[in-house]
């Protein structure tokens, strides 16, 4: 029998004790009486909560009490006695349950939503306490568990909503879909959700989800809230450079980070030159980051995933949200299309640096005009198309452009003035696109199909003309350069649940790269003659093949393991590279909140990103592998141990070991790309190797809540001819690393937030000594070892406070912000030295981030 | 553009202390023999900070020079110069060479080199306002070819040079894949395919014994002849090098350190090159032919 069923339930929420309830004293009045009598005195007893159906329970029961019951469980013990029925404790509550195995087996399946808006809750979790088995929705909300035929208690909980236990009567198939309500309770506060629930699904290796409230709370440079700079918070993950949202993965470089915006790959995820990433943080609904134990759903990048939902919109109600600040003003807007049934969100953020400078360059009559901007567009849609199909739309559009133009004249007074102009203009930017259809085949079976397009491009743009009237002069320049990548891909997953031990995915995805990675195109007219050329030495495509499947199986109540295999197969230019990369994931609950994991896993990456720079600036190359600079790839073992105490306060330790092939390096020789280099010349491919342990402390309930963490890591690289062919350490390899954030809300309307930040200083290569070379006429740097030097250490505290006040309509914020409150020098780079002593050199340091307070104005409606 | 800006705007400037790593002071040797010249190299030491400017020749230092173990001459100090002389030893193709120096207060160090012989050019050839630059400059294309000896990995180094000698030429432009490009920039246009026309590398690896032909294409105003006020003509002449590995390694290395300084914070560099044993620079001899282009 189908049933569809809409359940909107309400607290029934878990309270924990520190004791066993089973152990609570009674003083019962009665010696005689029913069962259900019993019971019911039973949950009149202070803190006892006890769940039961009358379809497991026989209720009228008669029950004799000898006068020697003095707890709770002792007066269980004979209700059970006589009956197939055991009670369990969890939780806070005892649970009466049956003991009959049930011959018949069927399904409960659904989506999990926010009640408010409709949007699909990810990972949320459906759990049987008296059974102690359960699943989670999966990235789209769905979920699905087969259970037998019974009366059972079903728990639905989702860090930040109150949770729902509501009995379910299992006698057929059922369709439920279940609406969590948000919990507006200040002290319920989730600042980051891992490891969550009940069952150990959200406890595996290297994991953790960030939800956008917190990416919001913590304090950020120029007041603006960056989703892949808070992802800097975590352990084992690292910022580049000071400020910018590049990330280093225990020991992996920026490019092998696997950041996806709506299952789509970005590759490069930032604005303004690294300082902004381009994700909205009013439009992301939740960010999952994956730094070992990887599925092997996912894959093509070395050290991590970082998986980006942005919000689907509001089902039910029109609303927005948006901010003022020093850098870009941002607006968000969300609805349904149709009520209930279908959403659309828009979101968009611009800067107006150029519309400061404009006027002012005006008024000062520069010659020399500098235009900078950066915008982006989010627009998403959903809609039901049937009822097992649901259809959505996604499309980002984000665009960086920088342009100065100079217009001067010139005589020396023997001819007539002459007029010069020279414009120079470089824009770069990425546009994805995503249509997904979900489709449920049956109760068991979950379908995804994805269209995905992503493009990165890279354009420059000079023009110059110089023009006089006596004697009459032209001449004219344009040239052109442009580098771009851009996927085609198509994608099908599947999610099989069979039974509550089981959970198998499988997919499939075709991607058709198209790598441009330098086009220039020249104009010239020297009056009136012309001349063209156009260089295209490297433009190729690729075809990238993957399938993959895996299972989390549950071994025992709590032992679980995720098993994967992922094929991987590259086309390019003839040649077939192909990889087979085994995954798993292991994790044992122990009692009292601890449990254990483990991880192994191989990661293929088949495209080089080719960096003369540690920046991440937008003039980086993406390229195929080829026969001399084949795929890089990975292995990485991880084991951990975490503890959750209440959900409030959790600790988590792992340790790590990975080691990295084929990874790419500048030889010896600086130089930079341009046409004409076969850029497999210029690099070199080596190995690294990367090992730590990091610490994770957090505490998410309360008015008070905080993350800090450590690491204490090693990172090295090792190429045949650089450094002499000896290992050295990677740019960013740092052995100590302390975060701590502290978020306290004071009241609804006042909250504080820290950010301390500590790391050793990154390494560096710099000249020891230098002699003099006669024939260069010229002093030579000697440079014993690649990245011999350290940088001086880093720190820095940041402060942020909001000023809330809830409008007659709307919701008004203001948030100070405080960047690097006590002034610490962090030099970004170093000048030529000035000195040399002993045991010390001395150098002039740029530091581009000092003290700096800002201000922005947020609201929502 | 944000980023510069915050850097103009924000940034600061203060001295920062860096621990060293431990280093040794040692000795740099530099010895640039062409085949068929007298020997004469520079002693000098390493320094942990050159700011007072002062050059660090060491005067009394023992300069040996050795042929297969066998001591050919004691080079002798000029005070002038400032270099380790032989009067008696000129450098042969073909023979190896080993200079040995001592100085108190350091290591001893030395190096072996052989001499390089050129081959010789096969042919020459100008075409004048043969194309134009993508900047718009008008270029000469100039062709010149020699016979790759067979059965040895040869380096080669070319240096052009225009025919007005006050004008430097600035770049020279070249397709031809076998040319390294020694130099380019963050950002195109910048420098694009300019290469430096005193550093044009190249390997006889796509060539490996066979005849080759060169083509650069040079500014047409650098490439003509050129007659100054007392009668003298300037001609536009190129430098062939037959040169050593070593030779090879070290002129990149040193170039690349010098572009390093345009942008300390993007680039990175590693060890040095040369082959002094325990010490630093070059002790090389080479075979160099010149001609001067029609």
């Amino acid at each position: 029998m189908h049933i569809r069923l809409l359940i909107i339930l309400l607290l029934t929420a878990a309270i924990c004790h520190g004791q066993s309830l089973l152990k609570t004293p009674v003083t019962l009045s009665r010696q005689n009486g029913t069962a259900g009598e019993f019971l019911d005195d039973l949950n009149r007893v202070p803190g006892v909560t006890i769940s039961y159906s009358s379809a497991i329970v026989d209720l009228k029961k008669n029950i004799k009490l000898n006068g020697q019951e003095k707890t709770v469980e002792d007066v269980l013990k004979i209700i059970c006695s006589n009956q197939p029925v055991k009670y369990v404790e969890q939780n806070g509550k005892i649970f009466l349950v049956t003991t009959l195995p049930s011959k018949k087996k069927y399904t409960v399946s659904g989506y999990i939503s926010d009640k408010q808006s409709g949007e699909r809750l990810i990972g949320a979790s459906i759990y049987l306490p008296g059974r102690n088995i359960g699943t989670t929705s999966n990235i789209y909300g769905f979920y699905s568990i087969t259970l037998e035929q019974d009366t059972v208690p079903l728990q639905i909980s989702y860090a930040g909503y109150y949770t729902i236990i509501a009995p379910i009567r299992i006698q057929s198939d059922h369709t439920i879909h279940i609406e969590l309500e948000k919990n507006i309770v200040m002290n319920e506060m989730v600042v980051v959700q891992a490891a969550k629930n009940q069952t150990p699904e959200r406890t595996l290796t290297g994991k953790t989800d960030i939800n956008s409230s917190f990416v919001k709370s913590v304090p950020a440079l120029l007041g603006e809230a960056d989703v892949l700079k808070t992802l800097q918070l975590l352990p084992g993950i690292q910022a580049g450079s000071e400020g910018t949202s590049g990330l280093n993965v225990r020991g992996g470089s920026p490019d092998q980070n696997l950041i996806l915006l709506d299952g789509v790959p970005v590759y490069n995820a930032s604005h303004a030159f690294g300082l902004f990433s381009i994700f909205n943080a009013d439009a992301v609904n939740n960010v999952e980051v994956l730094k070992s134990g990887f599925p092997s759903s996912y894959g093509g990048r070395l050290s991590s995933v970082v998986d980006v939902h942005m919000k689907e919109g509001d089902k039910y109600n029109y609303h927005g949200e948006g901010g003022i600040g020093l850098v870009f003003s941002r607006l968000t807007v969300e609805g349904p299309l149709k009520k209930g049934r279908s959403s659309f969100l828009v979101s968009g953020r611009r800067t107006y640096v150029d519309a400061f400078l404009t006027p002012i360059q005006g008024i000062n009559k520069s010659e020399n005009r500098v235009r900078p901007f950066f915008t982006d567009l989010n627009i998403k849609a959903n809609f039901p198309a049937g009822s097992k199909d649901r259809i959505y739309f996604s499309l980002y559009m984000g665009k960086d452009r920088l342009s100065t133009k100079d217009k001067y004249s010139y005589t020396d007074g023997s001819t007539s003035p002459t007029n010069y102009r020279d414009e120079y203009g470089f824009a770069w930017g990425n546009t994805t696109a995503m249509t997904r259809w979900n489709h449920v085949f049956n109760k068991k079976t979950f379908s995804n199909f994805t269209f995905m397009y992503s493009r990165y491009r890279f354009k420059v743009d000079n023009y110059y003309e110089e023009k006089r009237s006596s004697p009459a002069y032209f001449t004219l320049a344009r040239n052109k350069y442009f580098s771009a990548i851009r996927d085609w891909s198509m994608k099908a997953d599947f999610d099989y649940l069979p039974n509550p031990n089981h959970f198998l995915k499988a997919g499939a995805s075709a991607t058709l790269h198209k790598y441009e990675p330098g086009i220039t195109t020249v104009y010239r007219n020297d009056d009136g003659k012309e001349a063209n050329a156009h260089i295209d030495q490297l433009s190729t495509t690729s075809g990238e093949y993957d399938a993959y499947v895996e299972d989390d199986i549950r071994l025992s109540q709590n032992m679980k393991t995720n098993i994967g295999v992922r094929f991987s197969a590259f086309s390019v230019k003839g040649k077939l590279f192909t990889a087979l990369q085994p995954r798993m994931n292991w994790l044992y609950k122990l009692h009292n909140g601890w449990s254990i994991s483990a991880s192994y896993g191989q990661m293929n990456q088949f495209i080089h990103l080719l960096s003369n720079t540690s920046l991440g600036l937008p003039t980086d190359l993406w390229l195929p592998v080829t026969k001399k600079v084949p795929p890089q790839s990975s292995q990485q073992a991880a084991t951990g141990v975490s503890w959750n105490y209440d959900k409030s306060l959790i600790f988590s330790m792992e340790l790590y070991y990975k080691t990295l092939k084929n990874v790419i390096d500048f030889t010896e020789k600086t130089v930079f790309f341009n046409p004409y280099d076969n850029w497999e010349d210029l690099v070199e491919t080596g190995t690294g190797k990367a090992y730590g342990m990091e610490w994770l402390m957090k505490k998410q309930k309360g008015k008070l809540t905080w993350l800090t963490s450590y690491t204490l890591s090693k990172s090295t690289r090792r190429f045949p001819t650089i450094n002499n062919g000896k290992p050295f350490p990677y740019k960013y390899d740092r052995r100590h690393e302390i975060k701590l954030a502290l978020v306290w809300q004071k009241s609804k309307r006042f909250e504080v937030s820290a950010l301390w930040y500590y790391s050793t200083g990154y390494a560096i290569t710099l000249a020891s000594a230098e002699y003099y070379d006669p024939y260069a006429g010229d002093m030579v740097e000697i440079f014993d070892s690649r990245n011999n030097f350290r940088m001086p250490d880093y720190h820095r505290l940041d402060l942020s406070f909001k000023f809330i006040k809830q409008k007659r309509k709307y919701l008004r914020s203001w948030v100070v912000s405080i960047y690097n409150v006590y002034d610490r020098f962090n030099p970004f780079y170093l000048l030529e030295n000035t000195s040399a002593q002993d045991d010390k050199r001395v150098f002039d340091g740029i530091s581009v981030f000092p003290f700096f307070p800002s201000i922005s104005y947020q609201f929502k409606f | 553009m944000l980023f510069l800006l915050l850097i103009s705007s924000l940034s600061c400037t203060k001295r920062v202390e860096i621990k060293m790593p431990p280093f040794e002071d040692r000795l740099a040797v530099h010895g640039y023999i062409a085949v068929g010249d007298t020997f004469a190299v520079t002693v000098g030491q390493t320094v942990r900070d050159n700011r007072s400017g002062t050059l660090t020749y060491l005067p009394n230092a023992l300069v040996q020079l050795y042929d297969q173990g066998v001591l050919l001459d004691t080079l002798r100090f000029d005070s002038a110069s400032k270099y380790y002389i032989s009067k008696k030893v000129r450098a042969e193709a073909g023979k190896p060479y080993t200079i040995k120096v001592e100085a108190t207060g350091f290591r001893s160090v030395e190096a072996t080199a052989t001499g390089i012989s050129v081959p010789a050019t096969e042919s020459i050839k100008h075409i004048r306002k043969a194309r134009t630059s993508q900047y718009g400059n008008v270029l000469d294309d100039i062709f010149f070819s020699f016979h790759d000896p067979a059965g040895l990995k040869n380096y080669y180094l070319v240096l052009v040079h225009g025919a007005d000698y006050s004008n430097y030429l600035g770049c020279v432009y070249s397709t031809d894949p076998a040319i390294e490009q020694p130099r380019g920039s963050a950002l195109p246009f910048d420098d694009g395919d300019c290469i430096d026309p005193e550093s044009i590398f190249f390997t006889d690896e796509s060539f490996e014994g066979q005849l080759k032909e060169i083509s650069l294409s040079a500014s047409t105003g650098s490439m003509t002849w050129h007659t100054d006020s007392r009668g003298h003509t300037y001609k536009p002449y190129i430098k062939r090098y037959a040169v050593s590995k070593e030779f090879y390694d070290y002129y990149k290395f040193t170039s690349a350190v010098r572009d390093r300084d345009e942008l300390p914070f993007i680039t990175e560099m590693a060890s040095n090159k040369g082959n002094i044993v325990n010490g630093y620079g070059l002790f090389t001899i080479f075979g160099v032919i010149t001609d001067t282009l029609p």
